[in-house]
């Protein structure tokens, strides 16, 4: 088999997806229900988490209180195509929790954070995000990493406003 | 790069990627080279492309008066079909524009495969095709920069497929047809007689160690079973015995590497670091 098609098996194995069947030989056809491949994608899927959770400390550990982090990480790879520069990754990862997840707090989570770290870089711009919870109170217990439920938060509709030029980069504001 | 052996007492190097000046306090004065990895120094800038970071150019601008500076690629994906990473020689390009780079390296690997990122290190298949693929893209960046290029022997996570060479032998071609040198991972081996019974006295016995001028030296996890080449401990008695056994041979290493990854650097601590540092000079007896 030459290398393009070797490579093309490889990354079809590890995104969980069939290989064609006539370029599958007997190295294929051990990989694809092996324990090396396992473990590859879950070193890969490793990787992914310990990178991202850096960028994105407020997500992730939203996500990590309910067990979801990983799992959202393995299935945003296999989804998306993502940049090996992790800053880049991290972008994307958020972008897909706030367009592939219907749980309204991580969407405002990841939206927040996203637009945080753009401000916080020289973004110029100005951002609103919706939230259905009690901003400050989310953002301090992922702050200080204290684990919560929903059913412990404040509900109401609020806005955080998110600038270079408020103190702190961001300001809250109740809707109602 | 000449195969000529010099009697000369290796250095010491240590792994330099996140923008954290005390770090580099607690680090420079045990070491005569810092290796950095441009593309996990590299920043997103506002049209979400990746950039050096610039205080960390910054740093290594200062660091340069006093100790060498070389560039250690994990992004540059050698060995994927379609091609090198362009990213990744754009940032290698702004970094060797800002800071004088003593040499510049690189896995036998591929990190990409039909454009997409992989998030692992997979060693090329060692046959004729890889070979001579390999050996136009060293050769396409040895006269591109005009600085010494080093390729390193990477940890395997699958099994060879059909292969044509022995891992020795493929290195040993690389570096001959090329000139370029070669990075001696003793970790990386070690991980493969762990994970798949790599013979490591033969693997040494016919390669061509006068090509290595650098090593690297590290410590993982063992992870379902696997030895993983993830770099977030101290070196092992077992890694530091066989470094010292490889440095008795002939050789024209320049220094020793002791990779340490940024999000290990907390567990391990500064003066854990620097306790790491001073066990490897001394037992490596390195200048």
């Amino acid at each position: 088999m030459n290398t393009r098609d070797f490579q093309h098996n490889v990354l079809q194995l590890m995104k969980g997806k069939e290989i064609d069947a006539s370029s599958e030989d007997a190295y294929f056809q051990y990989l694809k229900s092996s324990i090396d491949l396992e473990i590859m994608k879950d070193i890969s899927a490793w990787w992914r988490c310990v990178t991202i959770e850096k960028y994105c400390v407020l997500t992730s550990r939203l996500l990590s209180m309910t067990g979801d982090f990983e799992k959202q990480i393995r299935a945003f790879y296999q989804h998306e195509s993502i940049s090996p520069f992790v800053e880049i990754a991290s972008h994307q990862f958020l972008q897909y929790i706030m367009h592939q997840s219907t749980n309204r707090l991580w969407i405002s989570v990841a939206d927040f954070e996203d637009k945080l770290i753009k401000v916080r870089k020289g973004d110029e711009l100005e951002y609103s995000i919706q939230w259905n919870y009690e901003p400050y109170s989310v953002i301090g217990k992922l702050v200080q990493n204290q684990a919560f439920s929903e059913t412990q938060l404040s509900k109401g509709l609020f806005e955080t406003r998110i600038s270079n030029d408020i103190e702190d980069y961001f300001n809250v504001f109740p809707m109602n | 790069m000449s195969d000529s052996t010099q009697h000369h007492i290796p250095s010491l190097c240590y792994t330099y990627d996140s923008d954290d000046a005390v770090l580099l306090e607690r680090v420079l004065p045990y070491v005569s080279f810092i290796e950095t990895t441009p593309d996990t120094i590299a920043r997103m800038d506002e049209q979400g492309h990746a950039r050096m970071h610039p205080g960390i150019i910054s740093q290594l601008q200062q660091i340069s008066a006093t100790k060498k500076i070389v560039a250690h690629g994990v992004g540059m994906s050698i060995g994927t079909y379609e091609s090198i990473s362009s990213d990744y020689l754009f940032l290698l390009d702004e970094l060797i524009r800002q800071v004088d780079i003593y040499w510049h390296s690189e896995h036998l690997g591929y990190a990409v495969a039909d454009g997409e990122f992989l998030n692992v290190m997979l060693p090329v298949n060692r046959n004729k095709e890889q070979l001579d693929m390999i050996c136009d893209r060293i050769d396409f960046l040895q006269e591109k920069y005009k600085l010494p290029f080093l390729i390193e022997n990477i940890a395997h996570l699958l099994p060879d497929y059909q292969p044509e060479y022995s891992e020795a032998q493929f290195l040993n071609e690389i570096t001959k047809r090329t000139g370029c040198g070669l990075i001696l991972d003793l970790y990386n081996i070690k991980c493969d007689q762990y994970n798949f019974n790599f013979d490591i006295p033969e693997f040494l016995n016919e390669l061509n160690l006068l090509s290595a001028r650098e090593i690297h030296i590290a410590n993982g996890s063992v992870f379902k079973g696997r030895m993983v080449d993830i770099h977030s401990n101290t070196v092992s008695d077992e890694v530091l015995k066989l470094t010292k056994d490889v440095l008795q041979r002939p050789h024209n290493i320049e220094f020793v590497t002791f990779e340490l990854m940024p999000q290990a650097v907390a567990s391990v601590g500064y003066d854990g670091i620097e306790q790491e540092l001073i066990r490897i000079k001394n037992y490596l007896q390195l200048a």
